[in-house]
């Protein structure tokens, strides 16, 4: 059985480098699973480090590194609050002494001006269907986190996070692929005091929002000879609850705050079927003067950038079939 | 619901430094999202908080943490009795209904400040002589911080009879300023005729103190509903100006100080929270612990303890925190989490509304009556009038009568 556990362990370990390889695209440094003497405890012991990983978050701006853990259980059940404490504290102890040693330099050769205040854990509960967010939220709320004179920050992401990231993903290798796509990016607004992030891979924070923004260049078919006409879009996705029309008045809050309005035509991706909440986006329509999208190959009197179409984001439960393929 | 203006870093990182925002709140606020900071005060969550662009509910719970409400179901209230003489249930209802009619004929001066005009529902009876309330309004908070400007809350009073001049106010607020607004608004009924008072640790000495949440928990390790599990957390303060018995506290200072740099105990060694679990398990009083001894010697008295109580008759496993809250001064039961436990372990559970509320209430009238009967021991009432005790005997005496 432990053999078993393993290997199943490994298995997600690698699927997890995967989701932050392609998924983030954030790059990795040195092998996974290396040990590092821990230069502050008194016997030196090795500690074992998952992954380590980094990004920029524009061409000049110093690079991030990430301590990476990656945890799976069979149920939720098998977790509870101490585990995930545990979980907690030995990243944190990890991500205070081992950017320290020489070794961790030699191994994962990060830049010199690196910065470490960050951990992440990956948790897969394969028991798709006993996976409880509720319950993993419950356990997280009361996790108890020491002090530190130094701040920094351990995140935890499981099944919903990761699933909705790679539906995401999906969708945009959807519209990349589709004949009416010229080019499409991640785009992050500036918000908050860390340096502006380009789009070549998503930043820490970014994967804690629950907005994800990307800038797109679209062709809109035209009738006649003439050829298809280029148009700027944003597409949105929410990821956070919309239970009535003032979530979907907040959405429009942040395309005003980011002067998304009117300056492209919007596809706006919520986890709520359109039909469901058609009353609420006519009234949104009608508040934020946005119509709905141009349909056919005529292009009607309205600019694309006064237009708007409401999307659902179905994300799966389980994990891409590109991600497990070569398992 | 934020209606003009998506929050900006600024907003968020004034709404956590906010005085009223409970450490403690916004670290479960950011835990719940699977973000765990370590550091040293609301600051460093601030760090990292004014980078995520978090969702409308999100923003709604921290607009309501910042005001001093916890990110959780809570009861809290007052005691409330006219000035001059006994108010029966149809002279308080007819108080609330010109109290109402007072406030709509206030609407210009409500226009004046922007402020839409408060809207307090009609009292309806309900069982055993309660009155029961609904109370909207929309709190206007001047300054340059748009995420707190215009806050919409909605609160739910009953109000009980507890003897023949008391009536207690119990209120189910989203922030700590609903039970003021509420508390300002009943004191302003009959041309000032009431007055309102809540529980509070300031008129007890520092032995009772600690004897209210001795009796507490003695109270749950024995009788009751629910039984004691553990005590997960102890909020501990040392008043400014130590003057013997005779403590005054001041809403001013820290709420939660510590034995090290104002931090809670909870955070100091969890060691002390577990040893005053095995006493009270063991059937030993408080004041034999080491722990609470110093904290007396130092003058170190508890201001709020979280409870693990689990129902004898149910799997409900629950959490509650008993706090004195010194700003805005009031008392108050926060229903921390819900769980249920089988033989397979324990899954977090949310119960009902109404069963949230029935739980707050046991431990709410519990707390209110472990108050009374210390207040009681030093109170003397003037003659011929009874004590908040007695009269409290003497209600549920008769309601025994009543029920056979």
């Amino acid at each position: 059985m432990p053999e078993e556990q393993i290997v199943i362990g490994s298995s997600w370990h690698k699927r997890f480098n995967e989701f932050l390889r392609y998924v983030l695209r954030w790059k990795q440094l040195g092998d996974s699973s290396t040990d590092i003497l821990d230069p502050m405890r008194e016997k030196r012991q090795e500690r074992g480090l998952d992954s380590v990983f980094a990004y920029k978050r524009n061409s000049s701006s110093p690079q991030q590194v990430v301590l990476v853990e990656a945890k799976t259980a069979e149920r939720m059940r098998n977790i509870g609050k101490l585990k995930l404490e545990e979980w907690v504290a030995v990243l944190l102890s990890k991500l205070e002494h081992l950017p320290l040693a020489q070794e961790f330099k030699d191994k994962f050769q990060p830049d010199t001006d690196a910065q470490y205040q960050l951990g992440l854990i990956g948790l897969w509960v394969r028991d798709i269907e006993a996976d409880s967010h509720s319950q993993l939220q419950a356990w997280l709320s009361q996790v108890y986190v020491p002090n530190r004179r130094m701040p920094c920050c351990i995140g935890l992401v499981s099944n919903q996070t990761i699933t909705r990231l790679c539906a995401i993903d999906q969708q945009v290798q959807e519209i990349r692929g589709s004949s009416v796509c010229q080019s499409i990016s991640y785009h992050f607004p500036d918000y908050g005091d860390k340096p502006p992030a380009e789009g070549s891979s998503v930043p820490f924070e970014s994967i804690f929002s629950e907005f994800v923004f990307l800038n797109a260049r679209l062709l809109q078919p035209t009738k006649g000879g003439s050829g298809p006409v280029p148009y700027n879009a944003y597409i949105v996705f929410y990821l956070g609850d919309v239970q009535g029309y003032s979530d979907l008045h907040f959405i429009g809050l942040a395309l005003r705050q980011f002067q998304m309005l009117k300056t492209g035509a919007l596809i706006v991706y919520t986890l709520r079927d359109p039909i469901d909440i058609r009353n609420e986006t006519a009234i949104f329509r009608g508040e934020f003067r946005l119509g709905p999208p141009s349909t056919g190959l005529v292009i009607d009197q309205r600019e694309p950038g006064d237009s708007i179409e409401f999307r659902q984001l179905v994300p799966s439960n389980q994990l891409p079939s590109w991600m497990v393929r070569y398992d | 619901m934020i209606k003009s203006q998506f929050p900006t870093p600024y907003d968020v990182e004034q709404a956590i430094m906010f005085r009223t925002t409970s450490f403690d709140a916004l670290k479960h606020f950011m835990q719940r999202r699977g973000l765990f900071i370590a550091g040293w005060g609301k600051h460093d969550i601030a760090g990292f908080a004014t980078n995520i662009l978090f969702g409308h509910q999100d923003y709604m719970e921290l607009r309501r943490i910042a005001l001093g409400g916890e990110a959780s179901t809570s009861i809290s209230g007052f005691n409330l009795r006219h000035k001059l003489h006994s108010v029966n249930v149809e002279t308080l209802t007819s108080d609330i209904v010109r109290l109402r009619g007072s406030i709509a004929s206030q609407s210009e001066s409500f226009n004046r400040r922007g402020e839409p005009i408060p809207r307090l529902g009609m009292p309806t009876r309900g069982d055993s002589g309660l009155l029961n309330i609904h109370f909207e309004y929309e709190r206007v908070i001047p300054g340059r911080v748009e995420l707190m400007q215009r806050v919409e809350s909605q609160v739910d009073l009953v109000l009980e009879s507890i003897g023949d001049t008391q009536w207690r106010v119990v209120c189910y607020p989203q922030a700590n300023q609903d039970v003021k607004r509420i508390q300002e608004l009943f004191e302003q009924m009959a041309r000032g005729g009431y007055e309102a008072y809540t529980i509070s640790l300031e008129p007890f000495s520092r032995e009772e103190r600690i004897r209210f949440f001795d009796d507490l928990l003695q109270h749950y390790s024995r009788d009751g509903e629910w039984i004691l599990e553990q005590v997960t957390e102890i909020t501990i303060r040392r008043p400014t100006a130590d003057t013997g018995d005779d403590l005054r506290l001041d809403g001013e200072d820290s709420e939660s100080a510590g034995f090290i740099n104002d931090q809670e105990i909870e955070e100091v060694d969890r060691e002390y929270v577990r040893s005053i679990t095995q006493a009270i398990l063991q059937g030993r009083n408080l004041r034999t612990n080491k722990f609470v001894q110093d904290c007396e010697k130092q003058g170190f008295y508890f201001l709020a303890m979280t409870l693990e109580l689990s129902n004898r008759q149910t799997p409900e496993v629950v959490q509650v925190m008993i706090r004195f809250k010194l700003s805005p001064q009031m008392f108050e039961v926060i229903l921390r989490t819900m769980a249920e436990r089988d033989e397979k372990g324990e899954r977090a559970v949310t119960v009902p509304y109404h069963r949230q509320r029935e739980i707050l209430r046991e431990c709410w009238d519990t707390s209110h009556k472990v108050w009374h009967r210390i207040r009681d021991k030093t109170f003397v009432p003037p003659p011929g009038q009874l004590s908040f005790a007695d009269e409290i005997d003497r209600t549920e005496r008769v309601l025994q009568t009543v029920g056979g």
